[in-house]
């Protein structure tokens, strides 16, 4: 492994440690935050599969 | 998630359900870094009966208080909430011994780390080794504590099989 990936991963694992030390209250909005955004793309993706179908009939 | 927790309280204060904690992914971010997860799980403890077989009462509670049921959870001010009855020996324990926090004024409760490992090793999904191995990574658990509950469910063979296949050198 190259030393800056060695780095790129020390960071992100310093991050990770960072999150899990902030208060629940702030994690939980952080959770609510993503799984709105994952709807959304859900719903994007879905249509998105739904005009493909369209065009194949 | 404050008013979420207040109706998971009413249920109690109301009598329809016994002791209950958060649990599952949104358990495991009181502790971790936050976890994805669409829904809010709560075991719960029933006073009478050992196993309850319908959770209608629960549903029924709050639907009159304005919340509708999505799926197998319930929408609870934005949050799908899934109640799990605590019916093995293990998720009693984790729901009795569950953390009393404080979120943002409403009292709440939340398994153990050591509970929430417990649980996550007894059920086994890939999903619940990859949480495992992130409580593992963050050194949060209490270790001796977290061996007295494994040989007390008899998850001590599962856990070692754990350590070699995903924590071991190769």
């Amino acid at each position: 492994m190259s030393p800056q990936m060695r780095e790129l991963l020390v960071q992100k694992q310093a991050r990770r440690v960072r999150l899990a030390a902030l208060p629940y209250p702030d994690k939980v909005r952080i959770v609510a935050q993503v799984r709105e955004a994952a709807l959304r793309i859900k719903a994007a993706t879905a249509s998105r599969l739904a005009t493909k179908t369209s065009f194949s009939r | 998630m404050r008013e979420t927790i207040s109706e998971i309280n009413a249920l109690r204060k109301a009598g329809v359900i016994g002791q209950s904690a958060i649990g599952g992914a949104m358990g495991a971010t009181f502790y971790l870094e936050p976890v994805t997860t669409f829904d809010l799980d709560i075991f719960v403890l029933f006073g009478g009966a050992p196993l309850i077989l319908t959770l209608s009462p629960i549903y029924e509670f709050l639907k009159s208080r304005g919340h509708a049921a999505e799926g197998d959870a319930i929408m609870i001010h934005g949050w799908p909430v899934q109640f799990l009855p605590a019916e093995t020996p293990l998720l009693r324990e984790a729901v009795n011994e569950a953390l009393e926090i404080d979120f943002e004024g409403v009292p709440a409760r939340v398994m153990t780390s050591e509970h929430l490992m417990a649980v996550a090793l007894q059920t086994g999904r890939p999903k619940d080794f990859t949480r495992l191995l992130a409580f593992v990574e963050s050194k949060v658990a209490d270790a001796a504590r977290l061996d007295e509950i494994l040989a007390r469910h008899r998850l001590t063979d599962a856990w070692q099989r754990f350590e070699q296949r995903y924590l071991s050198n190769p």
